[in-house]
């Protein structure tokens, strides 16, 4: 976007505000690809451990790619949250004195006014997620369920069974998820308009798959905390 | 005409200047017939305030029909009151009640500093347009009107576009105080026609830095300003405007 | 004997004849004038822009918070051009001969003349600015019939083509605002004008916000500051219109001339209550479609639509079949005066049915929401009834004025240096203006006649040299000064606008629709006592150093006491009727107006005869070449 970027009163450099949204957007966009890639490798959970572990193998094995992969996530996370910090910044001081009486016009909503405390939740939860999934050992003794596979270490299909058997851990997930729907609905239905791609009529009909979508994403990511919450506490597995 | 009256209280934000202190102070409006228009029945008030050698509310408006752009203020934390795509001055007391209390706010935001009670400066709006909200025609020079042809649907596009009074209802509303409607309007009328084109360009980046410039936020697509706004401009305009500078970043030409 | 300056040679050739004979300034030479411009409507940005596009110097006055603003924004209908796109037969010759005719002849033919001639242009102008005109399916601009005319010729961009017009000549303005050659100086009102060894040198301005005295000095000042029409207090006028530029110019011996030549618009919306502010018009092109009427029966307090066909009295049409409901204004507004003075009015007041159903069931509903959909909206808003459903009440209101400060054919006032351009000026629309002529005229002065005729003046005449030490300018702003302290010091127990409203009242009996000597002369007793009122009994709250509405106000309306004294006396002066003066003791048999053209075929241009005096009248006589003086028959 160097072409467009001017130099501002100050010689500081600046992207201008449509650039930054352009930058949410894309990078979002991304994230919104990553997500759905992610849950359906989440789902193959359903199938059991032999599958899930050896579709988190098989991620492993692509070596460079999955580096370059990760590079691009990390890059496409960093931008989004640091434009939207800088956007919101913006904002915040576009209007100094609020008002006494503040009411919607009914166009705006709950979503679209808890878009950034539902960023900032799902930003914590992507830590702790690191933390909890993508750095821990694999093979470590957090990988052995206890009744299952004869105390051997049931990798990463483990670790996900042993932490979601705690209920407030599935908790805490299942809340991440549901701020993550919101957010991810608010944000696929209003990308089109930021793009400028879609004619009205479609932007109304994107707005109303990206409810369902973002409906289908929470649901379909609190389903693993769920089953396996109802597989160790209800059946006693 | 057997006429309705009402009886109201007005909160009015009071502020002598711009480094002044701002306050709320409360006004009775008695007996107000239903058929007033808002302004009217703000006169009223002024007409009381200065029989008693106070000073009258500030407020902007001139033509009173809803097509210059001068009046407005957050009623009741509605830009230009309650009513979908009306300016104050074509507000009518009949959409109020008998007892209500009615707050009135100046139109909020950083880049519109406040003159006075509910006076505004709305200048940088001009700036916005100076910056590229024309199309560059020296008298004299245009060929015959029927040289260019423009298809009627986008003719009408533009004049929707065009439609924009400038009022600030929707920077008022908007949650950031973001100036993208007016801004995006003028793009998206100019980039529309086929005379427009030559400085497409050109006009959206300058258009875009201005605005910024002029401390104005960024849509966040709450959708209020076009909920506000009283000559109904729509959010597409913004998605022109955008695609519009995406092509700036394209090659070519 | 005024002397309008008419260049010789046949009409169809003066105005390119007198472009060639023009003295020209050379492109080194012009960013060497400062032109002042005050006033920011069609005709001011238009000129302001066009002037700054040759290379002159352009500082810009209004007193609107953004030249966006300005009143010409409110403008509904269309403009007028002899296009001829719809091969219906017109001409410049017939928009000439329409506009002359619906004048009733009380206009200059060779300005007339020029108006038609650059009609055109303004089109082709308009569209190149990306003005969004009305099209055809084809991507052909469309074209409607408006009153006064028998041919399609006016352009419009929906219910708003002033609006459009203006954003369009506001952003060529904007434009070279940014080049940096023109300043703008918004939220500043003229309050006087300074001139020095009889050329008109500069404005004192005071700034709005501060309350500062401004003093700006140039080589010629253009107004372009509109019409006076609230000096009726209600009228269709923008609150802020107002006569001060033009009657400070005036007292500094400017010619006005005219003033009682004020047009009546026939489709407004009736007056609600005593605190009613403004009146709002509805866009004349309603009668397109709309057909005006009254019940037959007086007292008949039925639903319009329960009211058969039979027992309606289709007035205009009955009255003047050729044109019907497109009868021009004046002849539209005094036949629903004489309806309602007869009784006939809805509910026996002031108002008289706008009636959309014959054309909902032939067009349907969506072409009539399409041609009119803003403005229906707009009448629903006001008064809270669907005229889809039952009939618009309309009533004649105030809404323009022909009469303006006298201007020769350069559109230069007998003051030097001096220029008015629109509604300001008094030049093209004689004692009637047609719809749909106002966007043009003001357009054609500002982007198409004063860029041509200012050069031949600042070529002749050079710089003015005058500064702000110079006695001229050190005595302008001190009267302006002690005039202000004078209404700053005033803290009496009426309010400005109680007094308006009084005088507007006063006015709008006597020097309104019908005028007699007995009444006028009766105005003219009672308007000196009001301005004594006021000069005494009027409360200016607040100080001059502020943002201060009130002390706006009453400048402007201590200028209309003084304005409507003249206007009583012209109307008074002009014994016959023609156009919108209508003089009740000059009628044909059928109540028509009755024109004197052995007597009264000239312009009346008073000047300011000094404190305490009579003004002075000075006649610039008519003379018709090209057209044949007839009585102005629509039947």
């Amino acid at each position: 976007m160097a072409k467009d970027s001017g130099q501002d009163g100050a010689g500081k450099f600046r992207l201008n505000t449509v650039s930054r949204e352009l930058l949410v957007a894309v990078s979002g966009l991304v994230l919104v690809l990553f997500i759905l890639v992610h849950l359906a490798g989440n789902l193959i959970l359903f199938r059991g451990p032999d599958a899930f572990n050896a579709y988190s193998q098989h991620l492993h094995e692509l070596g460079l790619l999955l580096a370059a992969i990760r590079a691009g996530l990390i890059a496409a996370f960093v931008l989004h949250v640091v434009m939207t910090a800088w956007l919101v910044l913006a904002n915040r001081a576009a209007r100094t004195t609020r008002y006494a009486v503040q009411r919607t016009m009914g166009n705006t909503n709950f979503v679209k006014q808890t878009m950034i405390y539902s960023g900032l939740l799902i930003l914590v939860f992507v830590l702790l997620h690191l933390y909890d999934f993508t750095f821990i050992d694999k093979a470590g003794p957090y990988s052995v369920v206890e009744g299952r596979n004869t105390g051997q270490s049931l990798g990463l299909y483990g670790i996900v069974w042993n932490a979601f058997s705690n209920p407030l851990h599935s908790l805490l997930y299942i809340v991440a998820m549901a701020a993550l729907g919101l957010h991810f609905s608010n944000a696929v239905s209003t990308i089109w308009v930021t793009l400028g791609v879609l004619s009205d009529a479609a932007t109304a009909k994107a707005n109303l798959a990206a409810r369902v979508l973002g409906a289908a994403i929470a649901v379909a990511f609190s389903a693993i905390p769920l089953y396996v919450l109802a597989m160790t506490h209800l059946r006693g597995v | 005409m057997a006429e309705k009256t009402i009886s109201i209280t007005l909160r009015v934000w009071r502020q002598d200047g711009p480094q002044a202190e701002g306050r709320f102070a409360s006004y009775h409006a008695k007996d107000i017939p239903a058929d007033l228009s808002f302004l009217e029945m703000l006169d009223i008030v002024n007409a009381g305030l200065e029989k008693a050698g106070a000073d009258p509310i500030a407020f902007e408006h001139d033509c009173r029909e809803g097509i210059c752009g001068s009046c407005g203020a957050v009623v009741n934390g509605h830009a230009h009151g309650p009513q979908r795509a009306t300016t104050l001055c074509q507000l009518y007391m009949r959409h109020f009640n008998d007892g209500d209390v009615i707050t009135i706010e100046p139109f909020r935001a950083k880049a519109f500093p406040l003159i006075k009670d509910l006076v505004v400066d709305r200048s940088a709006f001009d700036r916005i347009i100076q910056a590229g909200g024309y199309i560059s025609v020296k008298t004299g020079t245009a060929p015959d009107a029927h040289a260019q042809l423009v298809p009627k649907p986008k003719a009408e596009q533009a004049m929707d576009a065009a439609a924009c009074i400038g009022c600030g209802a929707c920077v008022a509303a908007c949650p950031n105080a973001s100036a993208s409607l007016f801004t995006a309007a003028k793009i998206s009328q100019l980039c529309k026609l086929p005379q427009g084109d030559p400085e497409r360009k050109r006009r959206v980046s300058a258009m875009i830095r201005q605005m910024d410039h002029e401390g104005f936020g960024s849509c966040s697509k709450h959708y209020e300003c076009q909920a506000a706004c009283p000559k109904e401009i729509k959010v597409a305009n913004i998605a022109t405007m955008n695609r519009e500078f995406l092509r700036t970043l394209l090659p070519g030409e | 004997m005024l002397d309008g300056k008419i260049p010789s040679g046949p009409l169809a050739e003066k105005w390119t004849r007198h472009k060639f004979e023009m003295k020209l300034v050379s492109p080194a030479n012009k960013p060497k004038f400062t032109v002042l411009v005050v006033g920011t409507g069609l005709a001011g940005a238009s000129a302001a822009a066009s002037l700054s596009e040759l290379g002159y110097k352009v500082k810009v006055f209004c007193l609107q918070d953004s030249p966006r603003r300005a009143h010409s924004i409110a403008a509904q209908g269309g403009i007028n051009a002899a296009k001829n796109y719809p091969n219906d037969g017109d001409s410049v010759h017939r928009l000439f001969y329409d506009t002359i005719k619906g004048g009733d002849f009380r206009a200059r033919e060779a300005n007339v003349h020029r108006l038609a001639e650059v009609s055109q242009n303004i089109i082709d102008h308009c569209v190149a600015q990306g003005v969004p005109f009305a099209r055809e399916y084809s991507g052909y601009l469309e074209n409607r019939s408006f009153g006064g005319a028998q041919v399609s010729r006016t352009f419009y961009a929906r219910g708003q083509t002033g609006q459009q017009l203006l954003l369009g000549a506001y952003g060529a303005l904007m434009k070279e605002v940014a080049r940096k050659n023109v300043d703008l100086y918004p939220r500043r009102e003229m309050l006087d004008l300074i001139v020095a060894e009889g050329r008109a040198a500069g404005i004192v301005c005071r700034n709005m916000i501060s309350g500062a005295l401004e003093t700006h000095l140039g080589d010629a000042v253009v107004l372009a500051t509109g019409g006076y029409g609230n000096v009726y207090f209600l009228s269709t006028n923008a609150m802020s219109s107002n006569v001060t530029a033009s009657w400070r110019a005036y007292k500094r011996g400017a010619l006005l001339a005219n003033p009682c030549f004020t047009q009546i618009h026939p489709t407004c919306i009736p007056v609600h209550g005593p605190h009613q502010s403004k009146l709002t018009l509805m866009s004349e092109s309603l009668r397109n479609d709309g057909r005006v009427w009254v019940p037959r029966k007086k007292g008949d307090s039925r639903a319009p639509h329960a009211i058969p066909d039979a027992e309606r009295a289709y007035f205009l049409e009955e009255r003047y079949p050729a044109f019907g409901n497109l009868v021009p204004r004046d002849v539209a507004s005094r036949a629903a005066k004489r309806v309602c003075d007869d009784g006939l009015g809805i509910a026996g007041g002031n108002a008289v049915y706008l009636d959309f159903r014959d054309a909902l069931a032939r067009c349907g509903r969506a072409v009539i929401e399409e041609r009119y959909g803003n403005l229906f909206q707009m009448y629903e808003q006001i008064v809270g009834a669907n005229p889809y459903e039952t009939p618009m009440m309309i009533f004649p209101a105030v809404h323009y004025a022909m009469g303006g400060l006298w201007v020769d054919y350069n559109l230069m006032s007998n003051l030097p240096g001096l220029y008015v351009l629109g509604e300001a000026n008094f030049s093209d629309h004689g004692a009637n203006r047609l719809g749909a002529s106002a966007l043009m005229q003001g357009l054609a002065d500002g982007y198409f006649i004063l860029p041509y005729t200012i050069g031949d003046f600042l070529a002749g005449s050079g710089k003015a040299n005058v500064t702000p030490e110079d006695a001229p300018a050190r005595d302008a702003l001190r009267d302006t000064q002690a005039r202000l302290d004078r209404l700053v010091g005033l803290r009496g127990k009426r309010t400005v606008d109680e007094l308006h409203r009084e005088l507007g009242l006063l006015l709008w009996e006597h020097c309104g629709m019908a005028r007699n000597a007995a009444g006028l002369r009766q105005a003219l007793q009672r308007i000196p006592e009001l301005r004594e009122e006021f000069w005494i009994n009027v409360n200016v709250t607040g100080s001059q150093g502020t943002f201060n509405q009130v002390l706006e106000r009453a400048g402007r309306v201590a200028d209309f006491i003084d304005l409507a004294e003249l206007m009583c006396l012209d109307a008074l002066e002009r014994n016959e009727s023609c156009g919108a003066h209508f003089r009740e003791e000059h009628q044909t048999g059928d109540n028509e107006a009755l024109r004197d053209d052995e007597h009264c075929c000239h312009v009346a241009a008073w000047a300011y005869g000094g404190p305490g005096e009579a003004p002075v009248m000075e006649k610039e006589p008519l003379t018709f070449e090209s057209v044949h003086l007839a009585q102005r028959s629509y039947k």
